[in-house]
């Protein structure tokens, strides 16, 4: 009897001491808003759908076919085909690929720079921070649509090989939109640097370098992920704007709006809703469902801040 | 107030001309300019390309070349755009307007719309309308421009034919008069409603938030306490409140009162400044393109300027801070 109590006992504590992590809390508060449920389930499928999918099409190795130009959808080709016969349903899925691709490495490069840059700014503060700052308060009176185009429009130039041109968008895309991110990360490491235990880092003697990546950078992640998380949105946002426009991949390589750069000729356009449609749904659903997770985190992790 | 303005003003310069050196760099070392096409041409001898060349001055080593052309700028003469053979500022005048006219008519409908959808889904937070909103203000959040340009086009102008396929008026339209009017409210309706439909979900949610944050506070308990209508806690105690936050959102889109839109002035092929700027990018029109990126560089800091005093205006409370 008395054993039984103390395993039930045992078992209450542990119990409460798993929901006390800061992190689990903060995903159980995640998985209770249904909105970002929703955005998981359906970026969960947007990443089977264009990663796995292609594995399941039939028309993998029958790439052109002339023959099968422009079909409206049908029984064997779902979303019908290209003007070189290519399935549009296997192509949305290669093009998901990249723009995922893209929409990922594009939002690592910001916080690669965007956080190591705030954090520098925000631990050695005056001349250091000023230079930043400065920086970044440049790129932010610079507009960045017009920016962008004219540097996609400026690197073409650079005649990049075609299938390489996808680390350029990435290059660009991330380089434009590091300087919200950096402000964040500075304000955060300003308050976190009065706190207790940096003075104990100090006491430790621990290098400048170490403090910031190994104590300040850990605990401002819950603003960097909810930043990495909208970022993806915004920069798959980007390339296909870009894409669209022919400055961002370039044929053979598809992405989302490349995809959708056929309905620039008049009858694709007029006639053929198959060829554009289909990707414009997948940047839609994708990004939709990326900004409910980035916001149902934000919320998650700032439970004060109650809406 | 006016200590303020004079500071922010100052502080301003070093931005400004970070910014300068940055959109010069970028269009000076970028890989050919409007020569190399020109070069491309056999009549062109080498000797003619190298006089053009000195003709613009691009012999001259980098930081004259910036000297030059800042002094001029900062004299009103932007250069000569390569494109339109006309000085940059009367390309940017004849075409800026008509970007101003949709947007001027998007930035007042968005207003009016947001405050009232955004007011009415804080006050009925979590009901089914709320949630609708807020699925319609990610939707807007989240679609590619060029998307829904191109959906709206299919569906209005190729479909059902309600609305012209594109430009300002009709081809070779002698139109005056209300008639004319007439013919460009037509052709001005998708972009306007595409534009609109775009921008309308950040300032919805802001108006739903500072709202939902406002009736919380204890001077909206007190008059409610004190038995005012409903009516004045909302309009006058909550709203007037609420509204504060967002001047500072409304100053900040000036500046796009005059940028044009790229991707919507592309699609439904509006003769504005955004598609002026799209063809610049694409026959290297640099002197236009760094002309333009400059007068929205100083809007951009002439804007958040008035956002922060028209914020001190405002509010008492941050002002003299």
């Amino acid at each position: 009897m008395s054993q039984n109590l103390a395993n039930v006992q045992v078992k209450v504590r542990t119990k409460k001491v798993k929901s006390d992590s800061p992190w689990r809390s903060a995903f159980r508060r995640l998985f209770k808003n249904k909105m970002a449920v929703a955005g998981v389930v359906v970026l969960a499928f947007m990443f089977l759908f264009s990663f796995i999918g292609p594995y399941f099409s039939s028309h993998l190795d029958a790439k052109i076919t002339v023959r099968n130009a422009n079909l409206p959808p049908n029984e064997t080709h779902w979303l019908g085909t290209d003007k070189l016969g290519r399935d549009v349903l296997l192509r949305t899925m290669e093009a998901g690929r990249v723009s995922l691709l893209v929409g990922v490495v594009a939002a690592s490069i910001i916080v690669l720079i965007g956080g190591t840059l705030g954090a520098i700014a925000g631990y050695y503060g005056r001349f250091v921070d000023s230079v930043i700052m400065r920086f970044a308060d440049i790129l932010y009176a610079i507009p960045t649509l017009p920016i962008l185009v004219a540097l996609g429009a400026i690197l073409s130039d650079l005649k990049f090989p075609p299938d390489k041109r996808i680390y350029l968008v990435m290059f660009i895309v991330g380089m434009i939109a590091w300087m919200s991110l950096s402000r964040l990360v500075r304000s955060q490491v300003l308050s976190l640097k009065e706190q207790e235990f940096m003075l104990a880092n100090e006491v430790l003697g621990l290098r400048d370098r170490r403090k910031i990546f190994r104590h300040l950078l850990p605990n401002t992640v819950p603003i960097i992920i909810v930043a990495a998380t909208l970022g993806v949105a915004n920069s798959i946002l980007l390339e296909s704007t870009l894409s669209f426009l022919g400055l961002g991949v370039v044929p053979p390589t598809p992405s989302w709006g490349q995809m959708i750069s056929a309905a620039n000729n008049m009858i694709d356009f007029q006639n053929r809703p198959w060829l554009w449609v289909p990707p414009g749904i997948c940047i839609l659903l994708t990004v939709v469902s990326i900004n409910f997770i980035g916001d149902g985190l934000r919320d998650a992790f700032d439970p004060k801040q109650k809406r | 107030m006016k200590q303020l303005l004079i500071r922010r003003l100052i502080q301003s310069i070093p931005t400004l001309i970070g910014a300068s050196i940055l959109v010069f760099l970028v269009f000076t070392l970028a890989p050919g300019d409007f020569l190399t096409q020109m070069s491309a041409d056999a009549n062109m001898t080498q000797e003619r390309i190298d006089e053009i060349r000195a003709l613009h001055g691009l012999d001259q080593p980098l930081y004259k070349q910036y000297l030059t052309w800042i002094g001029n700028l900062l004299t009103g003469n932007f250069g000569e755009s390569v494109l339109h053979r006309q000085p940059v500022t009367s390309v940017i005048h004849i075409f800026m307007w008509n970007s101003f006219l949709i947007a001027i008519i998007v930035l007042v409908l968005q207003w009016m719309i947001a405050s009232i959808v955004g007011i009415l889904a804080a006050l009925r937070q979590y009901s089914i309308y709320d949630s609708a909103v807020t699925l319609l203000v990610f939707m807007a959040m989240s679609f590619p421009s060029f998307f829904l340009g191109l959906l709206m086009l299919k569906f209005f102008a190729v479909d059902y034919q309600i609305f012209p396929l594109g430009g300002m008026r009709s081809t070779g339209s002698t139109l005056s008069g209300w008639a004319d009017f007439w013919d460009v409210m037509k052709h001005l309706a998708l972009p306007v409603i595409v534009l609109t439909m775009l921008n309308i979900g950040s300032v919805t949610r802001y108006f739903r938030t500072n709202m939902l944050e406002v009736i919380r506070q204890d001077y909206v308990r007190t008059a409610r306490a004190k038995g005012l209508k409903e009516r004045v806690v909302i309009f006058k105690h909550a709203l007037r409140n609420a509204l504060l936050p967002l001047i500072t959102l409304f100053a900040l889109e000036i500046p796009g009162l005059f940028s044009g839109a790229i991707i919507t002035e592309r699609i439904f092929n509006w003769p504005g400044i955004g598609r002026v700027v799209l063809d610049g990018i694409f026959q290297r029109d640099y002197p236009l393109l760094m002309g333009f990126t400059m007068l929205l560089v100083v809007l951009t800091i002439v804007a958040n300027i008035l956002a922060d005093l028209m914020y001190g205006v405002a509010d008492p409370r941050v002002r003299n801070r």
